[in-house]
Order: C-alpha cells, then sequence, then structure tokens
C-alpha cells in the first residue's frame, strides 16, 4: 500500500483517463476461490446516524453486499468495546471449515 | 461538514500529465502499470468461464465500433473466470474482535518486526489466513490475492475535497499482488478518517 504515493496516483490516473473505457478493465475479482475482497468502512460512524429519523442510534447496521465467495466488509462494531466487526460470504462448504477453525480464535 | 462537491476536474487536477491528449505518456503509463493492480479484461467474452450474463454489460460499456478501430487496446488478461462456480452455494457470517484482543493481535505481529502493521492490517492477515486454509488452499502452490479497497483521496497531491470516493489493494503474502481502484459515492470531508481506516485501525 505504501507504493500508492501521490505521484503513484498521478500516474493511474493519468493511464485511466487515457483507457478507452472505464469498465473495460478489472483491477479485482470479487469471487471465485482464489480471491478476497476487502472493503473497510471503519471510523464512517454509521452507529452515529439517525437513518429513521427516531432520534435514537441504529442497533445494527449493515453494509448490502452481493453474496459472492470472498467478500469481505469491515465495520465499525455496535458494540462499544473499541473492537472490529467483519462481515464475510464464503463457499459454503468453506465456511462451514471456517466456522470450525479455532486457529480463527485469538 | 460543507455542501457536497461534486467537481471531477479536482480529481482530474491530481493526474499526472495531460490526461485531453491524443495518447497516453508513455512515463506515467509504465509508473501505474507497476502498481499492485490487476487488469482483468471484461471484454474478453470468450475466456473459459466467462458468464454469459454479463456480455450485456460488457457490449453497453464498449464505444461506437468506429471508435474502437482505431483504439490499440492496453495489455490485460483473462479473469479468473473458472475459479467462480455458480452453482455453488455461499454463506454468510459475521465475526465480532473486541478491541483488547486485536491489541493483542497487533503486538504479536509488531513483535515479529513489523512496527508498522496496524490493529486492521493484523486482523485482515488472521482472517485471510483462515481463509485460504479453509477454502483448502493450504498444500496448494496457486496464488491467492487479497484485494483491498484503499482510499484515494488522502494519497492525491494535493489532497482533495470531492465526493468521489478512490479505493485499491494491498497484499500479505510475498506471492500475492492487486489493487482495485474504484470510484464510488462517499462523503464529502477534507481528511475523511474512512479513507485511511486500514492504515490507523
Amino acid at each position: 500500500m505504501l507504493r500508492f504515493t501521490p505521484e503513484a496516483m498521478g500516474a493511474m490516473l493519468h493511464d485511466a483517463a487515457h483507457e478507452v473505457s472505464p469498465q473495460r478493465l478489472w483491477q479485482a475479482f470479487f469471487c471465485g476461490t482464489q480471491h478476497t475482497l476487502v472493503t473497510s468502512w471503519l471510523r464512517l460512524h454509521v452507529y452515529q446516524v439517525d437513518f429513521v429519523g427516531s432520534e435514537q442510534q441504529p442497533r445494527y447496521a449493515h453494509a448490502v453486499m452481493p453474496k459472492m465467495n470472498g467478500c469481505l466488509q469491515v465495520m465499525d462494531p455496535g458494540v462499544d468495546d473499541g473492537g472490529i466487526d467483519i462481515a464475510l460470504y464464503l463457499d459454503a462448504e468453506a465456511m462451514e471449515r471456517f466456522l470450525l477453525d479455532r486457529q480463527l480464535h485469538i | 461538514m460543507g455542501a457536497p462537491v461534486f467537481n471531477r476536474s479536482l480529481l482530474d487536477a491530481c493526474a499526472a500529465g495531460d490526461i485531453d491528449g491524443p495518447a497516453a505518456n508513455p512515463i506515467w503509463v509504465s509508473a501505474a502499470r507497476q502498481l499492485p493492480l490487476h487488469r482483468f479484461d471484461w471484454w474478453r467474452i470468450d475466456d473459459p468461464g466467462y458468464p454469459p450474463y454479463l456480455i450485456p454489460t460488457t457490449k453497453n460499456s464498449k464505444p461506437p465500433p468506429e471508435i474502437l478501430a482505431q483504439v490499440e487496446l492496453s495489455p490485460s488478461t483473462s479473469g479468473p473466470w473458472t475459479t467462480w462456480d455458480f452453482s455453488r452455494p455461499v454463506r454468510y457470517t459475521q465475526l465480532h474482535y473486541p478491541g483488547p484482543e486485536l491489541d493483542q493481535l497487533k503486538e504479536q505481529a509488531r513483535a515479529d518486526g513489523r512496527p508498522d502493521i496496524s490493529r486492521l492490517d493484523a486482523l485482515l492477515a488472521h482472517i485471510w489466513a483462515a481463509i485460504n486454509r479453509d477454502r483448502g488452499h493450504g498444500d496448494s502452490t496457486d496464488k491467492v490475492f487479497l484485494n483491498f479497497t484503499l482510499g484515494a483521496r488522502s494519497r492525491v497531491a494535493p489532497v482533495v475535497r470531492f465526493l468521489h470516493r478512490v479505493a485499491a489493494v494491498p497484499h500479505a503474502y510475498p506471492n500475492v499482488g492487486c489493487c482495485r481502484l474504484c470510484f464510488e459515492f462517499g462523503r464529502n470531508s477534507e481528511s475523511d478518517p474512512a479513507d485511511d481506516a486500514a492504515f490507523h485501525a
């Protein structure tokens, strides 16, 4: 990530601007068995948003993501313990092993 | 927070060189293509495993044939479509890691000689290792990729306020590289903390 310096970003934008179509090249793969696609919404403070005008904080906020193998969404937690929530979509068989994976615990 | 800014020229101004000229500058092109970014080509509809239902979206992203005929397409690679089996069910789960556990994980990672590791870095490495293990890659020599959506607003020069949100992908394993750059609507703020959440969590 350290390679994404302002100069590198400028070069990337230059290259992208000269592409024939923005949809042609995809810089990530969002599914399948080899890829994991991570998006972080940490510090967006979604639990401080009054979504429905109830003047109350939401009890649970969830990013709507496609149900695709390897989609991983990082969220602030709904509890005040300084932690992190991970929303994960995985192939059903892999998920079964994942949830039983003892090394998953810290 | 002021009124939203949606001004494409603010982002255009962050690009190197002339983006309105007839051709790209090879110096910038070369620099850009050294970044760990995939170049999967959605126009190669004849690739093995290409999902037929994506063909319409591919077609409507193409300029008219007379324009396309004058363009030399940039290098690209085939998407790994054959690794995506649509018939297999996908399950969802949610994990919660309390702050003290994350601190512990980060300290373990830092003790291994990387003082710049954040809590999120350590957590993603931890979870990604489990994903790979539980996908059955433990004994495989196949490459696996962590695509990370990375904030760009704070990484362009000068740092700008705009409503586009840009993102990309680092990698935790030596044989892995990939970045994603995408533009999506985001918030308008001088320094959106979410842009750098990955680095300071």
